[in-house]
């Protein structure tokens, strides 16, 4: 556990001292946090990986706590923020206002600036994202069940990724446009600031300090809904709370970053592996633990594949799935770890 | 003293089935209540009912006067405790943390287990017969185990009141005479109320102090073992295939019925009783 947590801090101060460019010592490191004697291109290199490893952080801790709530609400280790379909809604947004901005027709009015992609695209994400989460919050409010609220978010993911491919297919022949959507779709790190990091703190902040709140709650639900609720838990409140948080963060980490395959899926399974199903320990540790592997992942593909331009959710996907296959395969031999 | 009353019950199950029908029952401190009935006379659902987890159509269920559908979760489980059908658990979850879940509803937020309570639990699992289990997976435990278990959680949650539905449907004879015997002590020694849903009518004959029988959501007999465990108060559930004998039970410290499910031929034109020397003196 305590390895887990100090992975974070490690991978932090190796993300701003290795990259593309040139390497740092810890003492420049210092002299840049704490004084100011650092050669204006130095610090400028550093104030870019400061940007990019905040983005990292809380897109990989907000995915992957995403995820872990949502595995415990609906007992399933195959849940993920992709599966509510807030991810769709936010490709769906994302794609729509690419579109929009890329000059198609009569809508290429809203082309009035080369920075605003940086912000619409995110905004318009978030949008669709938050479109989904408050179909969910609807559907949770008339009281459905949690499998009927993982239904609900499957079939509007096909809808929405049925819109995305519609539009995809629109603009087919504009090969500049089919570009940038699908690069989106592959997430990315590349230009992000400490201002893009922003709105992931906030949802990210909110939902840790509501884990105090929702972690017994959840390791009750593991007993099946009825014994919860027979135990005194609110059912429908603890749903709402859940699909509304993780929502928020899955909708604000897509916005800022795209579509990072794997951390939400994977990285809590992996975290339940080794400390076990008790929420207490298994949310903070999921969510250090989704910001760790980002954080290592994007360091590596700055460092070492600097070349290839690989997109973090292509390397985890390629990497992690194998040596996640693994340790399935081996637990499942055993007795299983759900 | 605690009163439990379901007052004309009705549960419906979609526009067109009615699962509990107008049942009406009063059981205080002391009694251990068996509800019996064929596949698909409405126990479970009406055992979800007295819990709180299936809204009734019309009618109340209450508790010492207090309506259960109206209390807050938390309240309600510190009066009422419910133990599913089926054995199912999280198999990498612990003995000590499946038994100490029962404790949710006693606890504030930010409350961590008490020593008191954790000598609670480990009491509990000391009278299910799980002392220094604690430790064990779920995983490691056998169908027997995992029942005691679960019991021992409902033990611990310390309500007044049990309702258990087909606690004993997954084991073995042996088991099931021992998760009886448990039932009635701990409904004997505590003055608690226990209602249990079953198909197992000899389990019943042997510790229940009141029984139901439903068929098609009603209640048809309802009384003492004496008085229901009958020809006729057993027709719903037997058909006319049954032998009703009489033995001694450990359990019950005195004689009670047991009943055959056999088809002897005679359609019960007549009452098959065993010979003088099966009788234990």
């Amino acid at each position: 556990m305590c390895v887990l947590a100090s992975i974070l801090p490690t991978s932090f101060v190796l993300a701003l001292l290795f990259g593309e460019t040139r390497g740092f010592t810890l003492r420049e490191l210092w002299a840049y946090a704490f004084t100011s004697d650092l050669p204006f291109i130095d610090a400028t290199i550093l104030d870019l990986r400061l940007g990019r490893a905040l983005v990292a952080t809380m897109v990989g801790a907000a995915l992957a706590l995403s995820g872990a709530m949502l595995q415990g609400l609906f007992r399933n280790p195959l849940a993920s923020p992709s599966v509510l379909g807030v991810t769709s809604g936010a490709a769906l947004g994302a794609s729509i206002a690419l579109v929009l901005l890329g000059g198609l027709g009569p809508a290429s009015w809203l082309r009035f600036a080369d920075t605003m992609p940086l912000v619409l695209v995110p905004a318009a994400a978030f949008a669709g994202a938050l479109l989904v989460t408050a179909l969910l919050v609807v559907v949770g409010l008339r009281g459905a069940s949690s499998s009927m609220l993982l239904l609900c978010g499957i079939g509007i993911a096909s809808l929405c990724g049925g819109l995305v491919q519609t539009v995809q297919s629109i603009v087919l022949r504009d090969w500049e446009l089919s570009a940038s959507i699908t690069a989106w779709s592959f997430g990315s790190l590349d230009d992000r600031s400490p201002v893009h990091a922003l709105p992931v703190a906030l949802p990210l902040a909110v939902a840790l300090l509501m884990i105090p709140f929702l972690h017994r709650e959840l390791d009750l639900v593991a007993f099946g809904e009825d014994t919860a609720r027979a135990l005194g838990v609110r059912d429908l409140r603890l749903r709402l709370q859940v699909v509304l948080l993780s929502s928020l963060l899955a909708a604000s980490a897509v916005a800022v970053a795209g579509q990072i395959a794997f951390i939400g899926l994977v990285v809590p399974n992996f975290v339940r592996l080794v400390v076990g199903g008790r929420h207490g320990t298994l949310l903070p540790l999921s969510a250090l633990s989704g910001a760790s592997l980002l954080l290592v992942v994007d360091l590596f593909e700055r460092s070492v594949l600097a070349e290839m331009s690989l997109q973090p959710g292509a390397l985890l996907s390629l990497v992690g799935a194998p040596i996640f296959l693994f340790l399935i395969i081996k637990e499942s031999r055993g007795q299983g770890y759900w | 003293m605690t009163r439990f009353e379901v007052r004309d019950l009705v549960v419906d199950r979609g526009a067109t089935r009615r699962a509990v029908d107008g049942v009406d029952l009063a059981l205080c401190s002391g009694t251990l209540c068996f509800v019996l009935g064929a596949n698909g006379s409405g126990k479970s659902p009406l055992l979800r009912a007295m819990a709180g987890l299936e809204a009734a159509a019309s009618g109340a269920v209450l508790v010492d006067g207090e309506v259960v559908a109206r209390l807050d979760p938390r309240g309600r489980a510190r009066r009422i405790a419910w133990m599913p059908q089926g054995l199912e658990v999280p198999r990498r979850v612990s003995v000590f943390d499946l038994v100490a879940s029962a404790r949710y509803p006693h606890r504030g937020v930010f409350e961590r287990l008490t020593v008191e309570a954790a000598a609670d639990i480990r009491a509990a699992l000391r009278r299910v017969g799980l002392e220094g289990h604690d430790r064990r997976r779920c995983y490691e435990l056998s169908g027997g185990e995992v029942e005691r278990a679960l019991l021992a959680r409902a033990f611990a949650q310390e309500t007044p009141l049990l309702l258990l539905d087909e606690p004993t449907a997954a084991l073995d004879p042996r088991n099931r005479l021992a998760v009886a015997g448990l039932l009635r002590d701990w409904v004997a020694e505590d003055g608690r109320i226990g209602v249990v849903a079953s198909h197992d009518v000899n389990l019943a004959a042997q510790v229940a102090t009141h029984i139901v029988v439903l068929d098609r959501g009603r209640v048809v007999a309802a009384g003492s073992p004496e008085s229901v465990l009958t020809r006729a108060g057993l027709e719903p559930l037997f058909g006319s295939n049954m032998v009703i004998g009489r033995r001694f039970s450990a359990l019950a410290r005195e004689e009670r019925p047991f009943i055959l499910a056999w088809d002897d031929g005679s359609r019960g034109e007549a009452e098959s009783v065993p010979s003088r020397r099966d009788r234990t003196p």
